[in-house]
């Protein structure tokens, strides 16, 4: 990591940090900026780290649990904001205090593990890894925001903000799982250019399955069986772990095609 | 008796096209991949005994077979209202009902001029009534769900046909840089699957291996092919396609030996051997006719050579300004072979004497190991994965939406309402803010 990145990633997670600090510490939200505007400084940061990494790797950061720390907070950081400014109250529910409070964590935990600059691998450049980890991302914010907002369906005791999460349930488990169906159906036409088969049922991908089938289960209980309110919030609730193992499981365990922490061996 | 029968299929139907068998069956899929499938995986268990439990495990098939019945039972009868629904636009004459809840703005604009701001947001078409306009945006896009319906059991079924039937066909071969060949079943080195091998006519112009600086991580793995249609560059996920069903992937690569063996009676010749010397160091043996006799040559291959205190080394894991470390052994009738070199470091081009023979070092080639995979269900799977993606894509991402404006008390009520996420207040209020600002 170089000084210049270090400074940025600084300043995105402190920024990311006063941001989630302002939320949780506002009790009205009119005219409460201070948050939207920690999210953005800290997307602005994030970005400015990603493009560093991208001039010197020649790839955007999708490469190990570092990088991908990285483009997953600011998928996460900018769904907050799309929320933020898609309605004034959103700024401090606990809908986007719960799903702020992600970035920070999945920054400090990205600390974890190497930051060395490496090239991509072969199997990594193309077009299709690039649109596979864009819909990744993507699909896990969406994904971890419709959950967020099932956490909070439970816990506010305000009715009056019942009906705006439901909503946000709802439309985050379609775009979601819209967006999941995306990563997947992407990753499987690489795996066939790679391996000729269509799917590994490695880890990460029985991992996948089962949280696609579990949203497709959600989704089918709202739009088929009508399920509203804290029965849906339930369960998407229940579909977190899975989530956080579809996207996450591949940085901790090895034996995996998604596993990309590599150690490099040097020449003898 | 007729009537019962009657009774008793249309029960049978009904439960199998009900939501909560559909919602039974993919729990009892999730379940089974968490609880059989994920400790499996974690216990390491081969892949290929992993693809073999989902393909053919009885629970598994059960699963398959019950949600491939319970999705034609479920989506068949709706997809007629979901087509109906799609074509269904409001006539000008026929009053729409108005909703309790919507947004209101306290003013009452001519009609015509809300329908032109209703149209440049989206609401492409828009239909004025008597004291109302009603808009909609994405009228089609509910046939998504059968499109995405349709895809599955078409991915079901083609996937399954191909591997109950096992009409498919995977194998492997080598080409050597410079190397041309008629690939059919006596050239593949494996071979999977009982469709017929695949012919290939084919010769690799380069392959190229490149590794970064001075660490093991693969960065370029490609090779320039002569195909009767062309030159093809093949990498590792950019693989040639002879055609829609065939793959031609680039998996793996070695280092190959060129030598050339001078006699002045009996065999003589350049020969290439592939060998398995990769990563330098590695050590290989193969075997070499010249003159009359028989020898066995031990090969080191250091690439990106250094000499590190009189040792053989590598900078890198290219193969860039290589070295050959070679010791040599004459075939005895006996059985003891007689050393004749021992680890002596050559260059290309270096010679070594032999008994009544020359062995000379003419390089280090690159040879690819190619698979190739005959796919009959290729081609239905990719364009069956796009119907399924453009599916949920549409009726997910950009559902049908419905506008309703219509005017009472000098007030006008604006509600906007999708079909998949319901009342849609944020477009309300914007549509509510066009009205103000032309009001």
């Amino acid at each position: 990591m170089t000084p210049a990145e270090m400074v940025f990633l600084a300043i995105a997670s402190i920024a990311s940090v006063v941001s989630l600090v302002a939320r949780w510490t506002s009790k009205d939200s009119s005219g409460a900026q201070a948050p939207t505007i920690g999210a953005l400084v800290a997307i602005a940061g994030l970005t400015i780290v990603a493009t560093l990494r991208w001039i010197a790797t020649g790839h955007p950061p999708i490469f190990g649990t570092y990088e991908n720390s990285i483009a997953s907070s600011i998928a996460v950081l900018c769904v907050v904001v799309w929320l933020d400014l898609r309605s004034v109250a959103a700024v401090t529910s606990w809908h986007t205090r719960l799903l702020a409070a992600w970035a920070p964590l999945t920054l400090a935990y990205g600390q974890f593990f190497a930051s060395t600059r490496l090239p991509l691998t072969i199997s990594e450049r193309s077009l299709w890894v690039d649109l596979h980890v864009t819909f990744a991302w993507a699909a896990y914010a969406v994904l971890l925001s419709a959950s967020m907002a099932g956490v909070a369906r439970l816990i506010d005791p305000d009715e009056n903000h019942h009906e705006m999460l439901d909503a946000s349930i709802v439309r985050g488990i379609g775009m979601g799982f819209a967006l999941f169906t995306g990563v997947i159906v992407v990753g499987s036409v690489y795996t066939h250019e790679l391996f000729a088969e269509w799917f590994r049922w490695e880890i990460v991908e029985v991992f996948s399955a089962a949280t696609w089938l579990a949203y497709g289960l959600a989704l089918h209980a709202r739009l088929i069986s009508g399920w509203r309110g804290r029965r849906l919030a339930w369960l998407v609730i229940v579909v977190v772990p899975l989530l956080l193992c579809s996207f996450w499981s591949w940085s901790i365990y090895q034996n995996t095609y998604h596993f990309f922490d590599i150690v490099p061996v040097p020449a003898f | 008796m007729m009537a019962r029968l009657a009774r008793i299929a249309d029960l049978v139907y009904h439960v199998v096209s009900s939501a909560r068998v559909a919602a039974a069956v993919i729990l009892a899929w999730i379940l089974l991949l968490l609880v059989w499938i994920v400790p499996f995986v974690f216990y390491g268990i081969p892949g290929s005994r992993i693809q073999a439990i989902i393909n053919r495990e009885p629970f598994f098939i059960v699963v398959y077979v019950a949600l491939i019945i319970s999705t034609v039972a479920c989506i068949l009868p709706r997809s007629i209202r979901v087509v109906r629904r799609a074509r269904r636009v409001v006539g000008r004459d026929t009053a729409p009902r108005f909703p309790s809840a919507s947004t209101v703005v306290a003013s009452a604009p001519d009609l015509a001029r809300v329908a032109n701001a209703v149209r440049r947001a989206g609401f492409h078409q828009a239909v004025i009534g008597e004291g109302w306009v009603w808009g909609v945006r994405n009228r089609w896009t509910g046939l998504g769900t059968l499109f995405f319906h349709a895809s599955f059991l078409v991915i079901a079924c083609a996937v399954g046909v191909v591997a109950y039937a096992g009409s498919g066909f995977t194998g492997e071969f080598v080409l050597t840089e410079g190397e041309s060949a008629l690939v059919d079943s006596d050239a593949y080195i494996t071979m999977d699957g009982d469709g017929a091998p695949r012919q290939l006519d084919v010769g690799a112009v380069s392959i190229e291996p490149h590794f970064h600086e001075d660490v093991l991580l693969f960065t370029r793995l490609e090779a320039t092919l002569e195909t009767p249609s062309g030159l093809k560059r093949v990498s590792v996920g950019n693989p040639w396609h002879p055609d829609i069903l065939t793959n031609v992937a680039l998996t793996d690569f070695g280092w190959s030996l060129q030598v050339t063996g001078d006699a002045s009676a009996g065999t003589t010749g350049t020969s290439v051997y592939d060998l398995k010397v990769f990563p330098s160091g590695t050590k290989d043996r193969f075997e070499i006719n010249l003159g009359r006799d028989t020898y066995f040559v031990d090969v080191r291959v250091f690439g990106d050579y250094v000499d590190r205190d009189g040792q053989p080394g590598s900078r890198s894991f290219n193969a860039d300004n290589p070295r050959v470390l070679i010791s040599v052994w004459r075939a005895m009738s006996n059985g003891e072979d007689r050393l004749l070199i021992d680890n002596e470091l050559l260059a290309p081009g270096d010679v070594v004497e032999l008994v009544d023979a020359t062995l000379r070092i003419d390089g280090v080639l690159t040879h690819g190991v190619f698979q190739v995979t005959h796919d009959p269900a290729r081609a239905v799977v990719l364009f069956a994965l796009f119907l399924g993606l453009l599916g949920t894509v549409v009726r997910l991402l950009f559902p049908r939406t419905e506008l309703l404006i219509w005017q009472s008390d000098e007030q006008t009520h604006v509600h906007v309402r999708s079909d998949v996420y319901g009342r849609q207040a944020p477009i309300e209020a914007r549509i509510s803010s066009i009205i103000k600002r032309r009001g």
